[in-house]
């Protein structure tokens, strides 16, 4: 009992880091969730790095979802990050056109189904956008980061980079996606 | 409820942007997918925004990815609180293993070399083997003389152990003629060796069992009661009484006294003692650079005049020490100290 409320008080402590936008919440659980994800991953046809890219990506699909309110603490974060490193492994053997383990459970029940959107990251059409982004001036760089990644609203992106408010954010990011238009029509393909 | 009708000219942006984020309401997602299913043009605006955003959010995550890895790389696997508290772990049980072992070997009594070795079962109680355990790990005790390990391990066989006695314990028939030692002592009669050059404790480092035989000292010059350590330190005294016996300290400087009570023996220790005659078992060996004496007496010496002790050589093999009131003179084997110091 002791060690379950040391569990849930530990968790509650780390969701309310990351909400915070503190990253080194992240460090922690990449260190409590090592472990278990290097041993499934090695156990699957992968090796050490595999399953340190894989634990990475999983800690940010954590981060994204807590920051946008999306996350819902139903299981121990250290399992929300196995079960979604483990669906992301296994998309990847899929990929690769490797054969699927069969050990390797499919947990979308608690790490839930990728959205639409996260499935478009991966996609060389994303990468494309990426490269245009980083090409992109400030503060439109920014702006579009706050809306897209962080799901900041418009009062909060306005309050954050100084902007009167958030009608002159909205046309301020309007801008910012005309101009982001324009680079992608220039832009030859290049991976980033 | 959000009617979308295939009739509009475009789509509301800001519709699309919070569709494409998942901030719509169900109801709300639920009509603008109808209107998707019949909107070919609105269904490109979609995939269109979807991939920004995805495009965006691949620019935030390779970002923080970077931080994070970065962050990691820095930093070790395990939090630095479990590696505080493994360290802790560690430090203690290793300490606690050292004091142990420091425990075990002043207090471990050393085994006698026997003419007939006992069986490990017979005569070996179980603290004795758990000190022996203990004491395996490395740190030799007096029990257990550097060597080889199959020297440490094995049980001596009764030759080897008659070897042994023979080498390192004093024969009882030429058991040191104390009466004459202190004589010539006292009447400055004993022509001490050349004093050592820096003497430097080298050869085996094997320990011996030895006898001492206890007696009342007579009074002696005052020179000869002054400790070892001060007689070390006098490098300017002059008289040739003085010298002597100075020479003599200075011959067996390095000597440690220690003493343990006699029922730390074994009782099979303790009847090896010479029966009719006031004797001292001691353990001589070599610690660091000086050669340690242990004496087990019966009743303790006081600590002060322990280390009030004078040491002397009266003889090439032998060990005059005189404690309070009271001399023990040991006969050592021909040439120990010898193998202890080189002169």
């Amino acid at each position: 009992m002791a060690a379950r409320l040391h569990f849930l008080s530990q968790d509650a402590e780390l969701l309310a880091r990351i909400r915070g936008g503190d990253e080194e919440a992240l460090v922690t659980l990449y260190a409590l969730s090592r472990k278990p994800v290097v041993a499934m991953v090695v156990r699957n046809n992968g090796t050490t790095t595999d399953a340190d890219d894989i634990l990475q990506d999983a800690l940010i699909v954590l981060w994204e979802r807590v920051r946008s309110g999306r996350y819902e603490h139903t299981a121990k974060l250290e399992t929300f990050i196995y079960a979604t490193a483990q669906n992301m492994w296994r998309r990847k053997l899929a990929r690769l056109r490797k054969e699927r383990p069969t050990d390797l459970a499919d947990d979308s029940l608690i790490a839930g189904d990728p959205s639409a959107l996260d499935l478009l990251i991966e996609s060389e059409e994303a990468a494309l956008i990426s490269n245009a982004l980083n090409r992109l001036g400030e503060p439109c760089r920014t702006l579009l980061l706050l809306f897209y990644w962080e799901e900041a609203s418009m009062d909060e992106i306005a309050h954050r980079m100084g902007f009167s408010n958030a009608e002159t954010a909205k046309s301020k990011k309007y801008q910012c996606k005309k101009a982001l238009q324009a680079i992608l029509k220039n832009l030859e393909p290049i991976h980033d | 409820m959000t009617e979308y009708s295939t009739q509009h000219p475009a789509l509301d942006p800001e519709q699309v942007e919070q569709y494409v984020l998942g901030r719509l309401t169900p109801t709300e997602q639920q009509a603008f997918d109808t209107h998707l299913q019949l909107c070919a043009q609105c269904r490109r605006t979609v995939d269109a925004e979807l991939l920004l955003a995805a495009g965006v959010r691949r620019t935030g995550r390779n970002a923080l990815k970077k931080r994070l890895a970065a962050s990691v790389e820095e930093r070790p696997a395990v939090p630095w609180p479990r590696i505080v508290a493994v360290a802790a772990a560690i430090v203690i049980i290793a300490g606690l293993g050292i004091i142990r072992l420091w425990i075990n070997r002043e207090q471990a009594t050393p085994p006698l070399p026997m003419e007939n070795p006992p069986s490990v079962t017979e005569h070996r109680t179980g603290k004795e083997e758990i000190q022996d355990k203990l004491s395996g790990s490395g740190q030799p005790s007096p029990q257990e003389p550097k060597g080889t390990k199959a020297d440490r391990t094995s049980i001596p066989s009764r030759e080897e152990a008659k070897k042994s006695k023979e080498q390192f314990a004093a024969p009882k028939d030429e058991a040191l003629n104390v009466d004459d030692a202190r004589r010539a002592l006292a009447k400055n009669e004993v022509q001490a060796p050349a004093p050592a050059a820096g003497a430097t404790v080298v050869g085996s480092a094997a320990g011996l069992w030895t006898e001492g035989t206890l007696f009342e000292a007579e009074p002696s010059p005052k020179t000869a009661e002054r400790p070892i350590a001060a007689e070390v330190k006098r490098g300017d005294l002059e008289t040739a009484h003085e010298k002597r016996v100075l020479k003599a300290v200075s011959q067996v400087q390095g000597i440690l006294l220690h003493q343990q009570p006699s029922r730390a023996l074994t009782q099979h220790q303790r009847s090896q003692q010479t029966a009719g005659r006031q004797t001292i078992l001691t353990y001589a060996e070599q610690v660091g650079e000086q050669i340690r004496l242990t004496l087990y007496p019966d009743t303790l010496f006081a600590p002060g005049d322990l280390e009030r002790a004078a040491v002397s050589q009266p003889a090439d093999d032998s060990l005059l020490i005189r404690v309070g009131h009271q001399s023990i003179g040991y006969r050592l084997p021909q040439g120990f100290l010898q193998q202890q110091t080189r002169k």
